[in-house]
């Protein structure tokens, strides 16, 4: 026989008739069939074992190395990332040392556990170590309690330990007489950094130094390289065939969609096209893919913007509903300054009754025990009010940081760049404008964000603040019109862009399909493979 | 090789991929069909 299908069609057939015929009603007829039984499995086991390696084989000939190399272009990228981080000129030494992170940990500690805790205060003396400040306990006298603290805190760091038990119940004996412990801490760490902020000033100042007269770079050329690093990451990361196979063996996409009768592929071709284009004609097609492309590149930086608009409202709302020229620039520095200046003038305050309490201990002649109770009680109320104090520091600091730079002409631009130099803002901003519910979910909203905002090559985002959201997907609309792509209003709704992409995605991975070496019956039997041969045998091992 | 064996030409590069897709397929699906045909052999 010639053809192997049309033998086995047969012979399962007749072998089916053979087996329906045989008598089973005695002990021996059974044996005898289920004899034949093992015997005709046994061939067909041995079938299947060979079929199995010639279809693994001719699937895995199909195969198609992926040759890009995005890890180079990324590892460039991540250190000029670094470089710009410190060339920023727009946020200081404070958030180039991260203490804004950290000090946003420390504020919203009710969100980890207590060993994540003193990972976080560790870190903050990490940083002082960095530029060669080792504080001890004396560092510490923001209360007692806190003093009291950090002297068993260092103490257990000197030696190494990583069991902070004692730590635990040092916390836990005074978190029930002071339960603003920690937001205590984080006064003594604000304080400490304003008392030492030359150093941390000059060893910025000395890495910027380091890399400018390395690199010969200065901000802007950082971000001409970026922009350039950028374009070659997306040419080369794009989406291309390999992908198209993992995407097609592991399901999210279907394999079927691509045949050229597919009802999905037809419609998603004619749904994109205003007026019907001629398939034949190669140069027509080759605009409309195009076209395409860059389609797809301004819907996901919109579907982006579109995330990001609640931000974007709520500054806008903040910072953009008043006139500029009302804003007193000089009145927002003075009220800073003022602020720092009554903050330093409460903190000799709380000093001053911190020394009587300190210096109480181990003395002979302690004053009474009400008294320093009193005095205590003291400390801790000046240490709230100063609390309150920093909190509306820390937000001038902002005001007075935003007004420096907005203008007429603010774009989105510069308001993601705003948001990414300011990291404690922006966690603050993204806590107050979505349903955030656990910290890790607020990291995930942080990330995405810096990636889009870290991206030079943004188009839509050029543009200026005062844009509204429907305004803008007016100009893509009207953008891609023009080029015969069919696109309304109506797709570029968030809920709608999804479909919209995988419109577009089918169209341009049919496209990949056909420009290389696979065709999709070849992707369609892979895939087969993949799903009857290769995984269950993985699975089995 | 059994006499059965000699009657099978396993040249598969006569197949298309739907129908060696469909071949294993239908191997497959046979020896399921045999696993399930396989009868006790008490007493009846």
């Amino acid at each position: 026989m010639e053809n192997f299908l049309e033998y086995i069609e047969e012979d399962t057939k007749s072998k089916k008739t053979l087996f329906s015929t045989m008598p089973v009603n005695t002990k021996t007829n059974r044996r005898k069939f289920n004899k034949k039984i093992d015997s005709v499995k046994e061939t067909y086991q041995t079938y299947k074992d060979q079929v199995e390696k010639y279809l693994t084989v001719k699937s895995k000939s199909f195969d198609i190395l992926d040759t890009r190399n995005t890890e180079a272009i990324q590892n460039e990228i991540n250190d000029l990332e670094n470089i710009k981080v410190l060339l920023n000129p727009i946020n200081t030494y404070f958030e180039k040392m991260n203490f804004d992170d950290l000090f946003y940990q420390i504020s919203n500690y009710k969100d980890f556990n207590f060993v994540s805790l003193n990972k976080i205060i560790s870190e903050f003396i990490n940083k002082f170590e960095l530029v060669n400040i080792r504080l001890t306990k004396d560092d510490f006298d923001y209360t007692f309690y806190v003093n009291e603290f950090m002297t068993s805190f260092l103490e257990t760091r000197s030696l190494k330990s990583k069991n902070y038990d004692h730590i635990t119940e040092i916390f836990e004996k005074i978190y029930w007489e002071n339960p603003d412990l920690i937001f205590h801490i984080e006064l003594n760490f604000r304080k400490l950094i304003k008392k030492h902020e030359r150093k941390f000033i000059n060893y910025i100042k000395g890495l910027q130094d380091e890399k400018t007269k390395l690199f010969n770079y200065n901000y802007q050329t950082v971000i001409n390289k970026l922009k350039d690093l950028y374009t070659k990451l997306e040419d080369e990361g794009k989406e291309n065939i390999t992908d198209i196979i993992n995407l097609s063996k592991n399901g999210t996409i279907d394999v079927n969609h691509f045949f050229e009768d597919s009802k999905v592929r037809n419609t998603a071709y004619t749904s994109l096209m205003l007026d019907s284009l001629n398939i034949e004609n190669e140069k027509a097609l080759s605009k409309f893919y195009d076209s395409l492309e860059k389609l797809k590149i301004n819907v996901e930086e919109y579907s982006n913007y579109v995330k990001y608009a609640p931000l974007i409202l709520d500054f806008k709302k903040k910072y953009l509903s008043k006139k500029l020229e009302d804003i007193n620039k000089n009145e927002l520095s003075k009220k800073l300054k003022e602020l720092e200046s009554s903050i330093s003038k409460e903190e000799r305050n709380l000093n001053k009754i911190n020394k009587k309490i300190m210096r109480s201990k181990g003395k002979v002649f302690r004053p009474k025990e009400s008294e320093l109770k009193a005095l205590k009680f003291e400390s801790l109320k000046i240490a709230k009010k100063l609390y309150e104090m920093y909190q509306n520091l820390t937000k001038e600091y902002f005001n007075s940081k935003v007004y420096e730079v907005l203008n007429n002409s603010f774009s989105i631009n510069d308001f993601l760049n705003l948001y990414y130099s300011f990291d404690y803002y922006k966690k603050e901003a993204i806590k107050e404008s979505y349903d955030i519910e656990t910290h890790n979910q607020l990291m995930e909203y942080s990330d995405d964000f810096d990636i889009f905002a870290m991206n030079p090559n943004n188009v839509i985002v050029c543009s200026v603040m005062s844009f509204d959201e429907v305004s803008i997907s007016k100009v893509i609309m009207n953008k891609y019109r023009l080029l015969n792509i069919n696109i309304n209003e109506e797709n570029l709704y968030p809920e709608n862009v999804p479909e919209l992409i995988e419109r577009i995605n089918l169209v341009l991975r049919i496209k990949a399909l056909e420009e290389s070496k696979l065709d999709v019956e070849k992707l369609w039997f892979m895939v087969q493979v993949d799903k009857l041969i290769i995984k269950p045998n993985e699975e089995k091992d | 090789m059994s006499k059965e064996d000699n009657k099978v030409n396993f040249d598969l590069s006569t197949l298309s991929l739907t129908e060696l897709i469909s071949l294993y397929d239908k191997i497959t699906s046979f020896l399921a069909y045999l696993e399930d045909t396989r009868i006790e052999e008490g007493d009846a």
